[in-house]
């Protein structure tokens, strides 16, 4: 498991302090940016799950705004908000874009330290899901287009000589391909292959379909 | 013997009386034989100045005054007239050259012999002459002078013609202009009355009387001695007749004005703006017209009303945004106070257990500023029920509305109000009154800035621009612009650049911008002046957000 990455942003040096001085008395290390777009320019090159505490009131870039750009960067990053205002409207706003929380100031401590870890628990978890994905596609890729085939085949339980008749070839030559195909996989069964790609497939239709 | 001396005494006696006779006639008489005088009497003789018996034997033509009288006398006797009786006028000549006009009358002795002798009586007629020549005259001029009185009278008469029918023309157009007048005056939408120089109603028009509520001019003159009238400014009441009398204007002034309140029972009070105009005839006075303003006055009472309510939930909506303003700038340090103790009650766990009271004291403070974060809480929480429902709020009604409230004080200042119709049918959805307080705010600002800096010719321009999410107005001046130091530092408290500013006007204005979803920002242009954004949701927008809260 990969440690989460904690970000401040907030115009504000005394918030950022504060609660970078709040977060460390509990183990968690924050980094703090005090300008949106520097911040932005950043993230575009950053790596590891993501937890982000934004305050809403920036200059040049309001807080819903930054949070648009951040989800479109990176949709796995969980972002707190941060609100001087407690308008509805705007948390409303704020979560339909897909905020994790929406605390109005002044907050308890305690409620903001414990939102916080819950963050960036739902940030190891939606990154995991997305470094999966990437490594399951980085793995699809490197099949030819025939094990391709095979593949969408077997992952929807058809046997070798379903999948020999479907494709006109025998179930021999199947099941050598299925062997290269576990190799290239990293994977030794039918059910942990399954397992480890059915996600991957649960929106995508057999090719030969 | 007496017979016989008689007879031959007769005899003698008869031809020596006609002798007598002859000589002592008193007209002229002559005996004449081929146009030759024969024998002459004395009263001829004299009459044409001739000595005794110097006239006999000479031809007839020496007392004819031409040859060519004597010619034709001539001609006459050549065909001498039947009844043997020739006479005639004509004149003759005295020895001396005078004319006289003469009666001639004479006959021949023995008619069938025209060269026998013939007896001539003539007459002096020249003074009878003299006379009938005058009377000829005076009769010539006297025809002369009817002539001319004949011609004066037809000029006379021509001239009276002419009189004649320029009066009945003029009389025509009395008539035309008087109809003309009567239709204008009756007709005329305001009212109008006419006074004698004593201040009596004299005529009174349709508009008038319904002004009043009169049937007909008597009706009128009972109602005008009944009713008062109140003068607006000096509030000094008097009777409709009396204040009617006091519209005719004073000796050297040709118009009186005045703005009352007509009061009667069980009428409508009325507002009234009169004007009285002299009229210069004599008998009358003033021409008094009457415009009714009762309902411009209701119109201006519900826009002053109107102002106040608005006035009044400005200033409501004010110190509730001064008090979320102030919470809000509190809740951050207050925050910050939090976040430092509670790392502190972590990151100092065990000493503090070792130090006696530390952690009393510790609590103590979290506890005092959990309250404190309560108070700012319940603040928010009472403005916030305090506030309005949002509502949709249309732009261009906005703009329109706060510039129209603003009008006193943008005088001098050119305001430019958007124009492109796709941007103006902008929808936001939120708080009129806030929405209006901040673009008041900005545009207010503006006008500060342009007053204290004296710009010439100061323009305040307002723009719209929108996209598929957002609508932007921009509040644009030609002053000083914002120093280049401050930058967006002039949203944050006590910050101003004005002599008597509290400098919160922009921060309760941003806050009220953010709490719609938006941002108010200050642009930077190379132009000269400030440029101020806000930018707001569009209101399908916000309706989906509505929806999402009601689920």
């Amino acid at each position: 498991m990969r440690q989460t990455n904690l970000f401040l942003v907030d115009d504000e040096p005394d918030v950022t302090n504060s609660l970078r001085w709040l977060l460390e008395s509990v183990g968690l290390v924050a980094t703090a940016f005090n300008l949106p777009q520097q911040f932005l320019q950043f993230l575009t090159t950053s790596s590891g799950p993501c937890c982000i505490i934004l305050d809403l009131r920036m200059p040049g870039l309001t807080g819903i705004e930054v949070l648009e750009r951040i989800i479109s960067l990176r949709p796995d990053a969980s972002v707190v908000f941060l609100s001087g205002h407690s308008d509805v409207p705007t948390a409303v706003r704020a979560m339909k874009l897909g905020a994790f929380d929406f605390l109005v100031k002044p907050f308890n401590p305690q409620s903001f330290l414990e939102c916080t870890n819950r963050a960036c628990r739902q940030a190891e978890g939606e990154y995991e899901l997305v470094y999966r994905k990437r490594c399951n596609q980085e793995a699809l890729a490197k099949l030819t287009s025939r094990e391709r085939q095979i593949f969408d085949c077997v992952i929807i339980g058809m046997s070798s000589k379903e999948i020999g008749r479907v494709l006109h070839i025998s179930p021999k030559t199947v099941d050598v391909h299925r062997a290269s195909i576990m190799k290239k996989m990293g994977v030794t069964s039918t059910r942990e292959l399954n397992q480890k790609f059915q996600p991957v497939t649960d929106d995508r239709q057999p090719a030969h379909a | 013997m007496d017979a016989l001396v008689g007879d031959a005494c007769a005899d003698c006696d008869g031809i020596a009386i006609y002798e007598q006779v002859f000589d002592n006639a008193l007209v002229g008489i002559c005996i004449m034989a081929d146009r030759t005088f024969i024998r002459v009497n004395r009263q001829m003789e004299t009459m044409l100045g001739y000595e005794e018996g110097e006239l006999s034997g000479q031809s007839v033509h020496v007392v004819y005054a031409s040859d060519y009288d004597y010619e034709a006398v001539g001609r006459v006797l050549d065909a001498f007239p039947k009844d043997n009786r020739y006479v005639h006028e004509r004149p003759l000549v005295t020895k001396s050259g005078d004319i006289l006009w003469c009666h001639i009358s004479g006959t021949f002795i023995a008619p069938e012999q025209p060269q026998s002798t013939s007896v001539w009586i003539v007459q002096d007629v020249s003074a009878r002459k003299r006379a009938e020549d005058q009377l000829t005259r005076t009769m010539h001029k006297l025809e002369h002078i009817v002539e001319r009185r004949t011609l004066n009278l037809q000029r006379t008469n021509k001239a009276l013609q002419q009189e004649m029918a320029r009066r009945r023309e003029s009389e025509r157009s009395m008539i035309e202009s008087r109809e003309k007048y009567r239709v204008l005056i009756h007709n005329a939408p305001f009212g109008v009355l006419l006074t004698s120089e004593n201040g009596e109603v004299v005529e009174i028009n349709r508009a008038a009387m319904r002004m009043f509520g009169a049937n007909d001019p008597a009706h009128f003159s009972l109602i005008a001695t009944h009713s008062s009238v109140n003068r607006r400014k000096s509030k000094t009441g008097l009777s409709l007749a009396d204040f009617l009398a006091s519209m005719v204007p004073r000796k050297g002034s040709k118009l009186s004005r005045a703005q009352v309140v007509w009061s009667a029972c069980q009428q409508q009070p009325r507002w009234l703006d009169a004007t009285g105009v002299n009229i210069p005839v004599r008998g009358l006075g003033a021409a008094i017209f009457l415009e009714d303003k009762t309902d411009e006055h209701a119109a201006s009472e519900r826009e002053y009303t109107q102002r106040e309510q608005l006035a009044h939930a400005g200033r409501i909506a004010l110190a509730g945004q001064f008090a979320a303003a102030i919470a809000h700038e509190l809740g951050q340090p207050l925050n910050s106070c939090q976040s430092y103790a509670a790392g502190l009650e972590n990151k100092l766990k065990d000493a503090i257990a070792e130090c006696p009271g530390a952690g009393d004291a510790l609590r103590h403070m979290q506890r005092h500023l959990n309250q404190a974060g309560d108070i700012i809480k319940n603040v928010r929480a009472f403005v916030s029920k305090q506030r309005m429902s949002d509502t949709p709020v249309p732009i261009s009604e906005l703009i329109d509305q706060t510039i129209e409230l603003l009008q006193m004080s943008l005088q001098g200042i050119e305001v430019c109000l958007p124009t492109r119709a796709s941007t103006l049918s902008a929808v936001v959805q939120g708080n009129r009154v806030e929405l209006q307080q901040v673009l008041a705010n900005l545009v207010l600002n503006a006008a500060d800035a342009v007053r204290e800096a004296q710009t010439a010719s100061p323009v305040i321009e307002l723009k719209l621009s929108a996209s598929r999410k957002r609508v932007t107005i921009s509040v644009v001046d030609n002053g000083p612009g914002v120093p280049e130091a401050l930058g967006e530092k002039i949203f944050e408290p006590y910050i101003t650049t004005k002599r008597e500013g509290l400098g919160m006007g922009l921060m309760m204005c941003q806050n009220i911008v953010e709490s719609h979803g938006g941002k108010l920002s200050l642009k930077r242009s190379r132009k000269r002046g400030a440029r101020f954004d806000i930018s707001l949701p569009l209101a399908q927008e916000s309706d989906e957000t509505n929806e999402l809260v009601s689920r």
